[in-house]
């Protein structure tokens, strides 16, 4: 007899998005289970369109977006079991942070008097200024608004769109600690963010997302290994670059090494043993090096890496 | 789905947003102006005239030009500008049936404008009329009342379906209303202006005067009612259909 697997909380089967001839993302599959998971990536790499298809604000091109086995899109019912952080910053400025999230707690239906309001603005420290217009707030403060009424409702599913935007680093950490206390609780939590760091500290597994496709997936450490162990490249200038390039040429952490305008450029494979032989090398020769700098450290080229790979 | 138990946080949360925006000023003058116009007729004196006046004033700047442009604020607004802001996501994002948005929308919106409308009619009229003519006043403003709903309505639905309604219904009032409709009596069945003018001879009985319209009386309120259902269904169903991206 076969057991038939209870619907992952969240599914995305071959997933895709295109407006005209742009394609925004591309063949994009997973599954989401009750922990956190961070999406990373550049900026323009398609996250906050997933975000938004899981979510069931956009309709998927191709392929199917699930919550609970349902459709996401087309189906306001799917808002009982998911809570969204949208990126912008738009809130409606008339209200107090108090008659937001009591909004929220309408339109999900909640009865009034049962404190869910002050419990959702108390879990993100906005108790005290909760009778102020959201016009008043600072960007943080108002990221901590939809927070909450994003949570008013006890959601199943907590989808947040750069939610560390705009706090400042106190705010920051206390953020990371409730969702990984809602993911403690057997909450879904997605987020975005295109700092790695950040995902770190808080998502157990992650999805890197450049140009539409899903480059990697797995924990962090994972990743983050992906990201050491690539190919790097590096510019050095020295003082005699034909005779250290000459040293470097036979050893087999190097990959290539070009010259070019009294500049010396070098790829490795193998980034640790280089950065230990390179000075031992230069120092046997007599050669002194006056710089030695990174080429391609920015987060741009590692994503650009993991979509080739 | 939650039912009626949202209209009320809906419509709170769409007055609030409508009646703080500074647009609502325009709107204020919009509805103004008949009455500026009375103040500046009554102070020039012609009490024989004032009468017909009324009437003319009533088509050909009330019904043609101050009614549909404040509905056409008021119903460009009550959710274009929460689409154009990207704080409709905030309602879209919630188990709440796509009828009940546009519903709460489309009442606030008709409210306003008919208020506004409403005490415009009223007011000018009075000055020009008194009370001679309580027909009259009371088909001008159930006129007024009639055709700011089925506009506004209209308005609405027009601005979930393009982020250029406020461009669409101008070309609409301008256009079609004011000149299409006007000029060509083939056309008057789809034209919410003769409905309004229908429902205000209707009602003003032997008081109408020269105020009139091909269209009678019972057609006009069937086609009005008929043109508000209609928008508030395309409303629904477009917005039940509406995407929002990282774009907003």
């Amino acid at each position: 007899m076969s057991e038939t697997r209870p619907a992952p909380a969240v599914a995305l089967n071959a997933v895709a998005k295109w407006y005209g001839n742009v394609v925004a993302v591309n063949d994009v599959t997973f599954e989401l289970e009750p922990g956190v998971t961070g999406l990373l990536g550049p900026n323009g790499a398609g996250k906050s369109t997933l975000l938004h298809l899981v979510a069931g604000l956009l309709r998927p091109s191709a392929g199917r977006v699930l919550v609970d086995g349902r459709p996401s899109f087309g189906d306001p019912a799917v808002y009982r079991r998911v809570g969204l952080v949208p990126e912008r910053e738009a809130v409606f400025p008339y209200l107090t942070a108090r008659e937001f999230v009591r909004l929220s707690a309408q339109l999900q239906g909640l009865p009034i008097g049962t404190g869910a309001v002050d419990r959702a603005l108390e879990t993100v420290e906005l108790g005290a200024a909760a009778d102020r217009e959201l016009s008043t707030y600072s960007k943080g403060m108002r990221q901590r608004a939809k927070v909450a009424a994003a949570l008013v409702h006890d959601p199943a599913v907590l989808v947040l769109d750069e939610p560390f935007n705009g706090m400042d680093p106190r705010q920051r950490l206390h953020m990371m600690a409730l969702l990984r206390s809602l993911a403690g609780r057997g909450r879904v939590i997605l987020f975005s963010s295109h700092i790695l760091e950040e995902v770190e500290r808080v998502a157990e597994r992650v999805l890197v997302v450049v140009s539409g496709r899903l480059a990697a997936s797995g924990d962090f450490r994972e990743i983050r290994r992906l990201m050491t162990d690539r190919p790097h490249s590096f510019t050095l200038r020295t003082s005699d670059d034909r005779a250290l390039a000459g040293r470097l040429a036979g050893r087999p952490t190097v990959s290539g090494l070009t010259f070019e305008d009294g500049r010396l450029d070098v790829r490795t494979a193998d980034f640790a043993t280089f950065t230990r032989e390179l000075p031992v090398l230069a120092r046997d020769a007599g050669i002194s090096i006056f710089e030695l700098a990174p080429a391609d450290e920015s987060l741009e080229s590692v994503f650009d890496y993991l979509v080739r790979r | 789905m939650l039912g009626a138990s949202v209209l009320g946080p809906l419509v709170d949360v769409t007055a609030r947003g409508l009646l703080g925006r500074r647009r609502i000023l325009l709107v204020g003058l919009l509805a103004v102006a008949p009455v500026g116009v009375a103040v500046v007729l009554v102070l020039g004196g012609g009490l024989g005239a004032t009468a017909q006046i009324t009437r003319d004033i009533y088509a050909s700047l009330v019904m043609t030009t101050v009614v549909p442009l404040v509905a056409l604020i008021l119903g460009t607004t009550a959710i274009g500008a929460e689409i154009d802001d990207g704080t409709v996501v905030h309602l879209l994002a919630k188990p709440v049936g796509r009828g009940w948005i546009i519903l709460a929308k489309m009442l606030v919106a008709a409210t306003a404008g008919v208020v506004l409308c409403g005490v415009s009619v009223l007011v000018s009229g009075a000055l020009l009329v008194g009370l001679d003519a309580p027909g009259l006043l009371l088909g001008m403003l159930a006129g007024a009342v009639v055709a700011v709903i089925a506009y506004t309505a209209v308005f609405v639905t027009l601005s979930v379906w393009t982020g250029r309604a406020l461009v669409a219904g101008l070309a609409y009032v301008l256009l079609w209303e004011g000149f299409i409709a006007s000029a060509f009596s083939g056309t008057r069945l789809l034209s919410i202006r003769e409905y309004g003018l229908a429902v205000a001879a209707g009602i003003a009985g032997p008081e109408k005067g020269t105020l009139g319209s091909d269209v009678p009386l019972v057609t006009g309120l069937v086609l009005a009612a008929a043109v508000a259902g209609l928008a508030f269904a395309l409303g629904a169903r477009r917005l039940a259909r509406f995407e929002i991206s990282d774009a907003g």
